[in-house]
């Protein structure tokens, strides 16, 4: 067991590279300098290199397609990061039925932004298939406090990384979509956040720069 | 007017968020250029917002909406009993904070915010469920009319602004939902379309 960060990061499983660690914490002690991170998550060392992937792709991406193509990739992870979860023997059965209801809207989120990536020309990246696809899933989904950070940190992630690409979108529908997702997502928040006993709201501005 | 009849009634919604510079037609809504001051200072003209390419005027149309907000739930937070008259000063304080922010960058583009209105015809409401309902119907009126006029602001990080606003709507509107034993996120797009 290595504590990272002991007020926030706190890493479960053993090793991981430390320069993926440290790109990670750097993105952390960002948010713990502006003083806007409220509660800590535990996580598997294993989903620190997912969770850095889906933060610096749309990052890394320009232009509406490559945006598109992230998000895709994104959606397709969290839905089946949430149908593996709802399968999980070892979630309590309301935290599976979570997993269900969400893991269905990220599946319809993925579903309405492939249809917005075909008249663009651009196919869909490939949707994971084995849980060993998607890095940390498996320690998460065997432990009840473990999936919640997990599925916490993913949506965090996924608000920072719509908040991000409505400085870049330039197509109006899309803009539209993507803050109609961005929302959904930060009602997937209030649900993690209250059945982990959390402040479901910490926030004015959710913009995804804060752990909770 | 009764909560009832005024979520029922079209008129009665229209002309409630038309004071403030909002028009809603079904589950639609948009900012349009007659602003909700009292004092007409800070007003932009009477074109809808569709042909007004300002960013401040439309800052200014979601301003007199988060003021509203404000009222409302000043309004609110009283007649709720424990936790939930907690959330609703909670988010009372978030609303004020989207006014400060809207206000600071209506100065910031060289535009006067408008001023608060003095007062709003809100609906009469007699019981919890009441005031839950009410506060809904202004969060997915202000997703709604955010939303609308995400593209039409031309400064790039303004849109990214408005959308962490918008979610922070979206959560509050989940929290409400919970609160009415509804299920929280109804809807994988939210549109603000209740």
């Amino acid at each position: 067991v290595s504590h990272v960060d002991p007020d926030r990061l706190i890493v479960v499983d053993g090793p991981v590279d430390t320069h993926v660690v440290a790109a990670y914490e750097r993105t952390r002690r960002e948010a713990l300098r502006r003083g806007l991170t409220a509660g800590g998550a535990v996580l598997a060392a294993t989903s620190i290199p997912l969770l850095l992937k889906v933060r610096n792709a749309f990052a890394e991406a320009e232009g509406d397609k490559k945006i598109l193509k992230a998000a895709i990739a994104l959606e397709q992870t969290a839905a089946f990061a949430y149908t593996t979860a709802s399968e999980s023997p070892a979630l309590h059965i309301a935290t599976r039925r979570i997993a269900v209801h969400i893991g269905d809207q990220e599946q319809e989120h993925a579903a309405g932004l492939i249809a917005a990536l075909e008249p663009l020309g651009g196919g869909a990246p490939e949707a994971p298939v084995n849980i060993s696809d998607v890095a940390g899933l498996q320690d998460a989904a065997d432990d009840q406090r473990r999936m919640l950070g997990f599925a916490l940190e993913l949506e965090t992630m996924a608000v920072a990384a719509y908040y991000d690409a409505h400085r870049k979108l330039d197509d109006p529908e899309l803009l539209q979509t993507s803050a109609q997702i961005m929302a959904n997502e930060g009602q997937h928040l209030v649900i993690l956040r209250q059945a982990a006993g959390r402040e479901p709201v910490p926030n004015a501005f959710e913009t995804g720069r804060t752990a909770g | 007017v009764d909560i009832d009849r005024y979520l029922s009634d079209g008129r009665s919604r229209r002309s409630f968020f038309g004071a403030v510079g909002v028009g809603v037609a079904g589950g639609s809504a948009v900012f349009l250029a007659a602003c909700g001051s009292d004092d007409s200072s800070g007003g932009s003209g009477s074109q809808p917002v569709e042909t007004v390419t300002d960013d401040a005027a439309i800052l200014n149309q979601a301003l007199a909406l988060e003021q509203l907000a404000v009222a409302a739930y000043t309004l609110a937070a009283p007649m709720l009993t424990g936790p939930l008259g907690f959330t609703a000063r909670h988010f009372l304080d978030q609303e004020q904070q989207h006014a400060d922010g809207l206000a600071e960058a209506i100065r910031r583009l060289g535009a006067q915010p408008v001023r608060a209105r003095t007062s709003y015809d809100f609906p009469s409401m007699s019981s919890q469920d009441d005031v839950l309902r009410f506060a809904g119907d202004i969060e997915n009126t202000a997703v709604a009319a955010y939303i609308d006029a995400l593209p039409k602001l031309q400064d790039r990080t303004l849109r990214a602004t408005v959308a962490s606003i918008v979610t922070d709507e979206a959560e509050h509107i989940a929290v409400l939902l919970g609160a009415r034993h509804r299920q929280q996120a109804p809807s994988a797009f939210v549109s603000g379309k209740a």
